[in-house]
C-alpha cells in the first residue's frame, strides 16, 4: 500500500539529517511518496557549502555567520567535539560503505524524494534561494507541506 | 527446502541495512514481473527486513537461508502487476 510520508526536518544535526534522508530513501524504495520539509535549522542541510553573504540586515548577517550551513559543515547533536565527531563519523561511514550526508541527499534526489524549503524561515532568516542547493522542488510555506499530506499519511519529525 | 532457481543474483555482502534493501528495490524495478531475485547479504536481520520491505512494495518474499554467520541469502519474486502509487 503506497502511502504519503512527510518528514519535517527541523534540526541541522548531521546524525538527524542522515537518519531523515535514510528514512526518506527507504520509504521511497518501498513505493511511498515522500516529501521532506526543511525548516528552521533544517534549512542548513540544503544550503550550499559556501553560502554568499549578501543583502542581509545586520541581525541576518550575524545569524548567517554563526549558522553556517551546507551538508559538509553540519555538527553532530552529540559528541561534536569541536568538529572531530563529524570527521570521525564520516570516516566510519566510509569504512562501512555507507553514504555520507551529501551521498544521501544525492540518493534522495535520484529516487524522487520531494524537497520543500520553508519560505517562512527563508524570509525571516534572510536566506536567499541562491544560498540553497539548486534542485529544490518547491519553495513553500507550511500550507504546501500540509497540503501534500491532506489525505493522511506518515509524518516524522527530525 | 525446495531449491529456488533465481533469474538474477544481487551481491550485497558487507553492506548494512537499509543499503541492501535499497539495492534490492532498484534491482527489482529493472526486472520483469514473476522473475526471481536472489540477494546475498551480511545483514543477519534480513529475515525480518526483507519480508517487511515486500509487504509494502508488493513483491513476494520466497525464502531465507543462512549460509554462515556472516552470509545469508533471500529470494524475492518481482510483483506481476504494477501497483498504483
Amino acid at each position: 500500500m503506497a502511502q504519503k510520508v512527510g518528514i519535517l526536518m527541523m534540526s541541522d544535526a548531521l546524525d538527524k539529517a542522515v537518519a531523515a534522508c535514510c528514512m526518506a530513501v527507504t520509504a521511497r524504495s518501498m513505493g511511498h511518496e515522500v516529501c521532506i520539509y526543511f525548516t528552521w535549522w533544517g534549512l542548513n542541510v540544503i544550503k550550499k557549502n559556501g553560502p554568499p553573504l549578501k543583502k542581509k540586515t545586520l541581525l541576518q548577517k550575524m545569524l548567517a555567520f554563526m549558522n553556517r550551513g551546507g551538508a559538509r559543515n553540519l555538527p553532530l547533536s552529540k559528541m561534536h567535539m569541536l568538529g572531530m565527531g563529524p570527521f570521525m563519523m564520516n570516516m566510519m561511514f566510509k569504512e562501512s560503505s555507507m553514504p555520507d550526508l551529501p551521498g544521501w541527499i544525492k540518493l534522495c534526489r535520484e529516487t524522487g524524494v520531494k524537497f520543500i524549503a520553508c519560505t517562512t524561515c527563508t524570509g525571516a532568516m534572510g536566506v536567499s534561494k541562491e544560498e540553497l542547493i539548486s534542485d529544490i522542488d518547491i519553495y513553500g510555506s507550511p500550507v504546501v507541506f500540509l497540503n501534500e499530506l491532506r489525505d493522511g499519511g506518515i509524518v516524522m519529525t527530525f | 527446502m525446495e531449491k529456488i532457481k533465481p533469474d538474477e543474483v544481487l551481491d550485497c555482502l558487507g553492506l548494512f541495512c537499509p543499503i541492501p534493501i535499497l539495492k534490492t528495490a532498484a534491482k527489482l524495478k529493472e526486472m520483469k514481473g514473476g522473475k526471481v531475485l536472489e540477494v546475498l547479504t551480511s545483514d543477519s536481520e534480513v529475515e525480518i527486513n526483507m519480508p517487511a520491505f515486500c509487504q509494502s512494495s508488493g513483491d513476494e518474499f520466497l525464502g531465507f537461508e543462512s549460509l554462515s554467520s556472516e552470509k545469508y541469502r533471500v529470494w524475492v519474486r518481482r510483483r506481476t502487476r504494477e501497483k498504483l502509487t
